[in-house]
């Protein structure tokens, strides 16, 4: 411990420093806010509008009858695999700079998969009747089809999102703790509430490692099931262009993709707002760029080795979707999107001293999910456009409605993001702590 | 137990106390390990197997991850047990499926239960600590001995160690009971109302429905919106060409085709080959003539009298003669 002597004298620096972004909030941040909340109610007016007169106000119709909704869970669950993957897979291999990035990430986990959830509920007809969905003898003897992936899906879904909200809040503990001591007002009795009383004791300390150890492994496991479950919501069905075995991996990977292109955004805000310099460094950027041309190479390999098998099987079904979408109807977007999520990531990221630039990495986060947005719709709306029966092919673009919902819930999840930030120290604070503490006591 | 111990000395120390031959000495003049709680502002050691009595808490998640297999066995293998008829060749649940599903609950009991016992490990660890200084997550170390007996004498003797490890606060506490929080009740009782709420609307059994012995619809409803536009037909002559490509691709195209060369995807399935409607025979035909087949049928084609107005009729016979145009247009442009 003596080595670690100015590690332990940095504390109430950091202590000061990550709970600045809790306390106080200039006119642009109620400004934001305000932007945020009217963008979530015109999408909630919205959504009221639709369940008023119908799920008919889409664009859905045969035999497209998946749309932006569905091309949205799919996206918001994928994004939703930031923190897990960043965080899960991170401790395990006990990176050390995992620190200050995996609350940012699990954060964004919790509010997507809220997201995610919300879409699914967009897309329901009848939606005041959702809990037929739940397996209970109820008097209508209406029992879920468990043959049906959508749900297998249910449960993933559910089992990620209760485990995810666990693994945000376990880390957490300690922090509230630390809030409770020094932030007053309303929150004070919150963070009372949620801190369970923390002491910081060894035995508390020792339960906490203990179940955070536990727990990462198997929500590891739980974050490849979902997006696989996922990819298998298409696969599992004959439509040609889903009909695929790969597709699990592909949409694990993916899923991300997207994440980390996601936490990029994210880091790059949080540390620009709240002056965190000291604490998200170039190099951290620099490691997360690493990791996205890892996950840009596997799924350029993953994506190719799918339609390569389709271009060679030349079966005439699953070609007119090839075509439709390499050179057809849907070529714009095709096109746009491997530039997006496989050229610009190539191109930039394989730069050292690009990647330890925190604005491009943004950008490029950005881009990245704007492309696999249009992958999400890509996945959904040719394949279900080109039936094997020729008699209703069609094409599909969402509707004002579906358009301002999304927006909406695109609004609700930067809100809650926005609102969480002053809520939930950014940066875990005790893990920092310790993370300093063990840099200066062996090196 | 110590526990329950309601007494105690809290002592606070600078951040370069050592904490080892402080617990050491503590030991030496008789205080047991349970009695005395380090709280630091980080995990001390990276020690992570906690137990519960004799159990290691990894042992508690196994046994609830075997709970939630059991779990997922009961509803998709229960459901399968149920309902055993097979459907397609496959039983109503397979394997696979039951094993996916257990697969998810075994993770989500394994992983709430032992969140919901580390929670409760946590809790019982403190129970007899009320005061934490707030100081300690600035990187103070607090050390706090609860005390059996309560003569001065042994007080002191504490109180002197304590002092002689570098502490520079030492207090005297005594313990109260907290009060029970009322929050999570009143949280459970409102959601269970938001669930009851949901069993009012009766709107069930005021939808339209078919009746008992009920013709089967052929046409559209009068009014219905096309699939593929959202505008309604309004049926000019200038628009029938437009009508008569939807119609064809709606009734025709199965068979004929999309581009209409007699090659749709239900043609390896007919006895007799659909025409190509490319082919002179074809487009030598007059507009009555090719209005005469659509309307009776020829060989397996089947007449479309009922199916389709005259009108909608004429604009797929204009749409046929209007093939090869179209045909040559297409190259042009391609060119």
């Amino acid at each position: 411990m003596a080595s670690g002597q100015a590690n332990w004298n940095e504390m109430p620096a950091i202590n000061r420093d990550l709970l600045a972004p809790l306390q106080g909030a200039g006119l642009g941040y109620f400004l934001l806010v305000v932007l945020l909340a009217a963008m979530v109610a015109a999408g909630a007016g919205a959504w009221f509008y639709q369940i008023e007169t119908g799920i008919g106000r889409t664009n859905m119709h045969p035999p497209i009858f998946w749309g932006a909704y569905i091309a949205s869970f799919v996206y918001w669950i994928g994004v939703s695999h930031s923190g897990t993957f960043i965080s899960g897979v991170l401790r395990l291999s006990k990176a050390q700079w995992r620190r200050p990035i995996t609350r940012i990430a699990e954060l964004m986990t919790i509010i997507s998969v809220t997201i995610a959830a919300l879409c699914v509920f967009y897309h329901l007809g009848r939606v005041w009747r959702w809990y037929y969905l739940i397996p209970y003898p109820n008097q209508r003897e209406i029992w879920p089809d468990f043959r049906s992936p959508l749900m297998w899906d249910a449960t993933a879904v559910f089992t990620y999102a209760t485990a995810s909200s666990i693994y945000l809040y376990l880390p957490l503990i300690p922090d509230f703790a630390l809030a409770r001591d020094r932030i007053g007002g309303w929150r004070r009795w919150c963070y009372s509430v949620l801190c369970l009383g923390w002491k910081g004791t060894q035995r508390e300390w020792e339960t906490l490692n203990t179940a955070i150890r536990i727990i990462t492994p198997l929500i590891v496991m739980v974050m490849i099931s979902v997006h696989s479950i996922v990819g298998w919501d298409f696969g599992m069905s004959l439509v040609p262009g889903w009909h695929s075995s790969i597709i699990a991996p592909y949409f694990v990977v993916g899923a991300v993709h997207s994440g980390l292109g996601m936490v990029m955004v994210g880091l790059y805000f949080v540390r620009r707002t709240y002056r965190l310099e000291p604490y998200i460094r170039p190099e951290h950027f620099d490691k997360m760029g690493k990791l996205l041309i890892v996950t840009t190479l596997s799924l350029a390999y993953l994506y190719f080795a799918d339609q390569l098998t389709v271009w060679y099987g030349n079966i005439p079904d699953h070609m007119a979707i090839l075509h439709a979408m390499v050179s057809g109807l849907y070529a714009p977007p095709f096109w746009t999107m491997i530039v997006l999520i496989y050229l610009i990531p190539l191109s930039t990221l394989t730069i050292p001293s690009f990647r330890r630039w925190p604005f491009g990495m943004m950008v490029v986060g950005i881009g990245i999910n704007l492309g696999m947005y249009i992958e999400r719709m890509l996945i959904i709306v040719p394949p279900l456009s080109r039936p094997r029966l020729t008699y209703n092919w069609s094409s599909y673009f969402p509707s004002w409605g579906e358009l301002t919902i999304l927006l909406g819930s695109l609004a609700l999840a930067v809100l809650l993001y926005v609102l969480a930030v002053k809520f939930v120290p950014i940066i875990s604070i005790w893990e920092e702590k310790e993370g300093r503490m063990s840099a200066g006591g062996h090196g | 137990m110590a526990m329950d111990e309601h007494e105690a000395l809290t002592a606070l120390f600078p951040r370069q106390v050592e904490i080892d031959p402080l617990v050491q000495s503590l030991r030496e003049a008789g205080i047991s390990e349970a009695q005395i709680s380090i709280m630091t502002p980080l995990p001390l050691s990276e020690r992570a197997s906690v137990r519960l009595g004799s159990m290691p808490l990894y042992v508690i998640t196994m046994i609830a991850g075997l709970v939630g297999i059991a779990i997922g066995i009961f509803f998709a293998g229960g459901t399968a047990a149920m309902y055993p008829l097979m459907t397609g060749g496959k039983p109503i649940v397979g394997a696979p499926i039951v094993g996916i599903i257990s697969y998810e609950t075994m993770m989500l009991l394994a992983i709430v239960v032992t969140f919901i016992t580390s929670v409760v490990t946590i809790k019982r660890a403190h129970r007899a600590i009320t005061e934490r200084d707030s100081r300690v997550d600035d990187g103070y170390v607090m050390a706090r001995v609860s005390m059996s007996s309560t003569s001065t004498a042994r007080i002191g003797l504490i109180r002197n160690l304590l002092q002689r490890a570098g502490s520079l606060e030492i207090q005297w506490e005594s313990t109260q009971k907290e009060k029970g929080n009322q929050s999570g009740k009143a949280i459970a009782v409102v959601l269970a109302a938001i669930c009851l709420m949901n069993g009012c609307s009766r709107d069930m059994q005021e939808q339209p429905s078919y009746e008992p012995q009920e013709a089967p619809r052929l046409h559209s409803p009068l009014g219905a919106v096309p699939r593929d536009s959202r505008a309604v037909i309004t049926g000019s002559l200038e628009e029938s060409m437009s009508e008569g490509v939807n119609l064809f691709r709606i009734n025709c195209s199965h068979c004929h085709g999309t581009t209409g060369r007699g090659d749709g995807p239900a043609a390896a399935y007919l006895k007799e080959k659909p025409a190509d409607l490319h082919k002179s025979d074809v487009q030598t035909l007059s507009d009555s003539a090719l209005y005469d087949v659509l309307t009776r049928g020829k060989d397996v084609m089947p007449p479309f009298k009922g199916e389709l107005s005259a009108k909608e009729r004429r604009s797929i016979v204009a749409y046929v003669k209007s093939l090869p145009k179209r045909m040559l247009e297409k190259h042009a442009n391609h060119q």
